[in-house]
């Protein structure tokens, strides 16, 4: 799966796109959605998210009602997945090799964590402050003994999210909640993807 | 980071105490890996902690100058203000408000510069030639022999621990003036001025991000003016540091006149 | 739409590893900040921090012609831009949960987010019945040897960003709250105490999907 990520976006916590990266496209080729249509889309989702978590089986909620909720680190953890995209943290402000290398709870409780269709999977990744970093690949189906797409999925969103707090929120010119265009965000993303390709 | 950076002035040794000797060779060896031991014992914070201070410098200094000309009843807005509006709103300042910024931040690295250079010293420093930089018994001794090692020193030293790498490239006409080239200056080294944002307008990118990035340069400045001016016995006022974009990155080009 | 096989792995992934709950938070906690610490942080000179921070301080009293309570003000609100961008930091390091009660909040912040950040784990304490958190600085990089000249003893809270951080940083996890210093060893008192009060989750403000 990793080999085969699609695309790339970022939502921030209104449900606006601030990013959205093609991989495996040629430069010239045209966009699959246009830049409106990203916008609606982006939009979509984030909206089909914040009502999908209100779809909870009464099973659950019961469950919640009792201890769950109160005792909410008792969520179940996102396994480390080692070997991605290792050493790609030289040059940031996490010491290599890696960015973490422990496993990890999830936010992401209740909303949507993978979409599926017969041609594609997506992956969201939500953090505590609300931004979503969504991820597009093909179908999981297509990459033989990958065991827990999810987590994999999870782990890659993960260090994006690494690389955006080093490279994205320390530049002094962002301004926060708005489209990202930094080139040196983009370039960190781009060998950090394209490491996994190489890796896997 | 690497050694051979100063290709241009004499040999890297006359910014050390003179080594003639296999003895004195040796001996300071030995007190550079002493140094290098008890810099490490030093306590540290993390970088990160560092980085978004002197992020936030700009800014702060921006929104001062901008309180300046407003009655403190209505410097509400500043107050709430986000540090990239202000850092875009530099821009749009008067040319004297401009330079006053810049001042505000000269002072900044100046109160820096200074400081640091007595950390250093006090930290024993081998690379530093007391004798010939602290001779101040109230004569001058700021002819050019003298403030080569201490350029060094500043090349060296001071970058390294100001800015996490050495200057790169040192070259002096032996009249007074000497250029710092940093290929990679570390406080605009991950800065994305946003193209065509809402707050540049202007049709030439790079003349815009010259001028905004302007008072992260004017850091490095105050930096090395302090530090002249704590080793030197000349007065501050009469030094200049000029930077501009060059190729290949970053130029300081400093002036100490002889008296 | 989800998947279930892939839920199921998950779940049963989470099973096999080590929970993560509350009551024996102790342990963890300090062993994840220690080990950020030690492992993966990019380190400087605390005493370049400190002078660095000193030279901003004394520029402010310069500008602000020693009106000490607009240079408190100023401090505050650079630390809150600064907690405003910084808490992504913490985050994608940490990963860690949300904290539902003072106690833990109080061990986050002391042993991981003091730690990683400043190198310090300050001693946490609750109390106002449970309401107000006060964190006490044993060692504070901002101000190691510094001295307040008389005229700021009365009225400047010298390391003041720290509360602008922590406002900003708390306000992006939907924590609404007020900071402020209770007393500060520069001013002769006997401990440096920061108070947390008027805590507030933000609960229409927490992202959907996280429970």
């Amino acid at each position: 799966m990793a080999g085969s990520i699609e695309s790339l976006m970022i939502i921030n916590k209104s449900g606006g796109l601030i990013y959205h990266k093609e991989f495996n496209n040629d430069a010239n080729s045209k966009p699959r959605l246009s830049s409106n249509e990203m916008l609606v889309f982006a939009g979509t989702l984030h909206g089909a998210y914040t009502i999908a978590s209100r779809l909870k089986p009464k099973a659950i909620q019961l469950k919640n009602d009792s201890s769950y909720n109160i005792n909410a680190n008792t969520a179940p953890r996102v396994p480390y997945v080692p070997g991605l995209g290792v050493n790609q943290c030289s040059g940031t402000t996490f010491k290599a090799p890696d960015f973490f290398s422990e496993s990890f709870p999830s936010w992401n409780k209740t909303g949507i964590k993978q979409i599926e269709t017969d041609d594609f999977t997506m992956y969201c990744y939500q953090t505590l402050t609300g931004v979503k970093f969504i991820m597009v690949t093909l179908p999981h189906s297509w990459v033989n003994g990958l065991q827990q797409p999810i987590s994999v999925a999870d782990n890659i969103l993960r260090k994006v999210y690494c690389l955006y707090s080093d490279y994205v929120m320390k530049s002094p010119f962002y301004s926060l909640e708005m489209p990202i265009k930094n080139d040196i965000f983009d370039k960190k993303l781009k060998s950090f993807i394209a490491s996994l390709q190489r890796d896997f | 980071m690497s050694n051979n950076t100063h290709p241009q002035t004499a040999n890297r040794s006359s910014a050390l105490p003179t080594v003639n000797t296999q003895q004195q060779r040796l001996q300071y060896e030995q007190q550079l890996r002493q140094y290098e031991i008890y810099k490490k014992s030093l306590p540290t914070v993390n970088t990160i902690s560092y980085e978004y201070l002197m992020n936030e410098m700009v800014p702060l200094a921006i929104s001062l100058e901008i309180e300046e000309g407003q009655d403190i009843n209505t410097s509400h807005s500043t107050k709430m203000a986000q540090s990239h509006q202000l850092i875009y709103q530099y821009c749009k300042l008067t040319l004297p408000q401009q330079q006053s910024i810049l001042n505000r931040i000269h002072q900044i690295g100046f109160g820096i510069g200074s400081r640091i250079s007595e950390m250093l010293i006090f930290h024993n420093n081998p690379n530093l030639n007391f004798k010939s930089l602290l001779s101040s018994d109230g004569r001058n001794n700021n002819n050019g022999a003298e403030l080569l090692p201490v350029m060094k020193f500043i090349c060296k030293d001071v970058w390294k621990l100001v800015f996490g790498k050495q200057v790169d490239n040192l070259k002096t006409n032996h009249r007074g003036t000497f250029y710092l080239l940093d290929k990679n200056y570390c406080l605009i080294r991950n800065f994305v001025v946003e193209k065509n944002s809402k707050f540049v307008e202007d049709s030439d990118d790079n003349l815009e991000r010259h001028v905004i990035l302007k008072p992260y340069l004017e850091i490095a400045a105050g930096v090395i003016k302090g530090v002249l001016s704590n080793l030197i016995n000349i007065d501050t006022e009469a030094m200049t540091c000029v930077y501009e974009f060059v190729d290949n990155g970053v130029s300081f080009n400093v002036h100490v006149p002889k008296s | 739409m989800s998947n279930p096989t892939a839920a199921a792995a998950v779940s049963s992934a989470s099973a096999s590893s080590a929970s993560f709950n509350i009551p024996q938070i102790n342990k963890p906690l300090k062993a994840l900040g220690d080990d950020i610490w030690t492992n993966k942080t990019a380190k400087i000179n605390a005493e370049l921090f400190t002078l660095t921070y000193g030279s901003i301080v004394a520029q402010l009293c310069h500008d602000y012609k020693r009106d000490f309570k607009r240079v408190n003000e100023k401090l505050f609100q650079m630390g809150y831009n600064i907690g405003n961008r910084i808490i992504e930091d913490f985050l994608a390091r940490t990963a860690l949960p949300r904290c539902y009660t003072l106690e833990t909040m109080g061990e986050v912040l002391s042993k991981v987010a003091f730690k990683i950040f400043l190198n310090i784990t300050p001693k946490y304490k609750i109390s106002n019945n449970n309401n107000d958190l006060i964190l006490t600085l044993g060692e504070n990089p901002l101000s190691d040897f510094v001295e307040l000249p008389s005229d700021a003893m009365k009225d400047l809270w010298y390391s003041n960003i720290l509360c602008g951080v922590l406002k900003g940083a708390l306000e992006m996890v939907q924590l609404d709250c007020q900071v402020e210093f209770l007393s500060d060893m520069l001013r002769g008192d006997s401990s440096t105490e920061i108070r947390i009060f008027s805590l507030k989750l933000l609960k229409d403000e927490i992202p959907a999907g996280e429970d």
